[in-house]
């Protein structure tokens, strides 16, 4: 045991990936070959790059790789080819995490810019298709990650709750909820500790932003198939994230320069 | 030679301590797994259910929709969506399958590819109502690009299989106030009695600006001439050859 404690970076990166085994499962067991392939490819191509920046500029190893090719088999329409998945995930993996210096120096979570790029580039496709399975998988992830400390529970609670109160405003049939496969997956990316806030009333105030984006911009149709409108209200979220993290400090500096008027 | 007795591993494991980062990770990797491996089987057993369910809710959406569109209630024999029969068709080659199989698709060349979907899904659903024998309505699903996303609907076609009787748009992200004008029932409206194609074959329906002076036109949308156009190569799309053309024909004819 080291000085440091048992959470080191690397830690934190493995149990990630060790969490990430149920989504993957049913990746594989839903897409079959075409699972693999979608897997497979987002993966050799996220190691190139991560090897490439660790020679290059001493950027360390990091879960991204599997997190983004786990993310992009979920999340991503079927009918794009590896090729098509392996070019949106260089461009998230490379734009979003590694010229930053690698995880953990991120704004925004590589799995959701490159998503957002294969869906801009290539609308059109259906959606991947999982669903009930999916979410299940998903709320797996998501308690592994809760019980080892890592996923913030403010963020998760705050999104669930922003997701399905803003669904009852605008009327969105509150049952698809259940086979929101592909948004119950975004929820993991979206409370994701790097991109998340750090204070807690901010974690709050984000998962709630979060939640409602995805509700919104998956629209009066409920969230069945709504992955394209859960990675592009992730996005969204993140890029919020620093600023809800300042007012949150702000506003407790203010309360703490009062009492100590 | 190191030992690989798995009980003795395992018993070295839980000896380890709590704190430790081996049995950390290794604890989480093995919950993990199991997990996974319930999830997985649970997709697998609960496949065919979902599958239903799945076919179910497109049924009941369509139904909503038709009680939605103006005019295809009134076309409909008989008590409405229960009369809806459903073929699977694969338009390679015009056999029935069994369900749509998402992973069967054909590459389209850019030239082929006028609606801007990429790939084509080869097994496709027609929806068809008969009176008595004769084929009342036939209903396809349809999709293409649009300005700014993929416009998703419902095209019903009359029992000469060139007469609209309607159009129904499920889904688009245009903008709002201009293409989105798509899915608005004034602009729908126009769609029932337009005619596909002429004598000849040759589709002439066309969504054009000023239009709806002929039996093939719409008018298009003022400001939103993308939308416009993408809803005119969505459905000259999926009524022509690599589209439900084929399958059309061998409906008139009646070998489908």
């Amino acid at each position: 045991m080291t000085a440091r404690g048992l959470w080191s970076r690397d830690m934190i990166g493995w149990a990630m990936v060790a969490a990430l085994l149920p989504p993957a499962a049913v990746v594989l067991v839903e897409q079959g070959v075409e699972g693999v392939l979608r897997i497979g490819a987002v993966l050799a191509v996220a190691s190139l790059w991560q090897l490439l920046f660790r020679r290059q500029r001493g950027v360390p190893w990091s879960p991204t790789g599997v997190v983004l090719a786990v993310s992009m088999a979920v999340l991503a329409p079927s009918g794009l080819s590896p090729l098509q998945l392996a070019l949106g995930a260089s461009f998230g993996i490379v734009l979003a995490d590694l010229i930053f210096g690698g995880w953990g120096r991120n704004v925004v979570g590589a799995a959701p810019v490159a998503l957002a790029m294969v869906f801009l580039t290539w609308p059109g496709g259906a959606g991947p298709g999982s669903e009930t399975t999916m979410l299940l998988a998903s709320g797996i992830s998501a308690l592994l990650l809760l019980s080892l400390g890592i996923l913030p529970l403010p963020a998760l609670f705050g999104s669930i709750v922003g997701m399905l109160g803003t669904m009852a405003l605008i009327g969105a049939p509150l049952e698809t909820a259940l086979l929101a496969g592909g948004a119950g997956f975004g929820l993991l990316l979206l409370a994701d500790p790097v991109t998340a806030p750090t204070t807690s009333p901010a974690r709050l105030v984000y998962g709630l932003l979060g939640g409602a984006l995805i509700a919104l911009l998956a629209g009066s149709e409920g969230l069945a198939g709504a992955e394209r409108a859960t990675v592009f209200a992730v996005l969204l979220a993140q890029v919020f994230a620093p600023t809800i993290d300042y007012a949150a400090l702000a506003m407790k500096r203010h309360a703490r320069g009062r009492r100590h008027a | 030679m190191p030992d690989l007795n798995p009980i003795t591993l395992w018993q070295r494991l839980l000896a380890a301590p709590n704190d430790s980062r081996g049995k950390t990770l290794s604890m989480a990797f093995l919950v993990s797994f199991v997990a996974a491996l319930a999830v997985s089987s649970a997709a697998v057993l609960l496949g065919p259910r979902l599958d239903a369910n799945r076919e179910a809710e497109r049924r009941a959406r369509l139904e909503a929709l038709i009680a939605e569109t103006p005019g295809l209630a009134e076309v409909l024999p008989g008590s409405g969506i229960d009369s809806l029969e459903v073929l699977t068709v694969d338009l390679r080659d015009l056999s029935l399958a069994d369900a749509v199989d998402p992973a069967q698709v054909t590459e389209l060349t850019p030239d082929d590819d006028i609606a801007g979907i990429g790939t084509r899904p080869d097994l496709q659903q027609i929806f068809m109502a008969r009176d008595g024998r004769d084929l009342a309505l036939v209903i396809l699903p349809v999709y293409g690009q649009g300005y700014q996303s993929t416009i998703r609907g419902y095209l019903a076609l009359g029992p000469d299989l060139n007469t609209v009787v309607g159009l129904a748009i499920t889904d688009q992200g245009e903008t709002p106030g201009l293409g989105a004008t798509i899915q608005t029932p004034g602009w729908l409206a126009q769609w029932p009695g337009t005619q596909l194609m002429d004598e000849a074959g040759d589709i002439r329906v066309a969504v054009v600006r000023g239009g709806g002076t002929t039996e093939y036109e719409v008018d298009a949308i003022t400001g939103a001439t993308r939308s416009s156009n993408g809803v005119q190569n969505m459905i000259r799309f999926w009524i022509g050859p690599l589209g439900f053309g084929p399958a059309l024909d061998a409906l008139r004819s009646g070998d489908l």
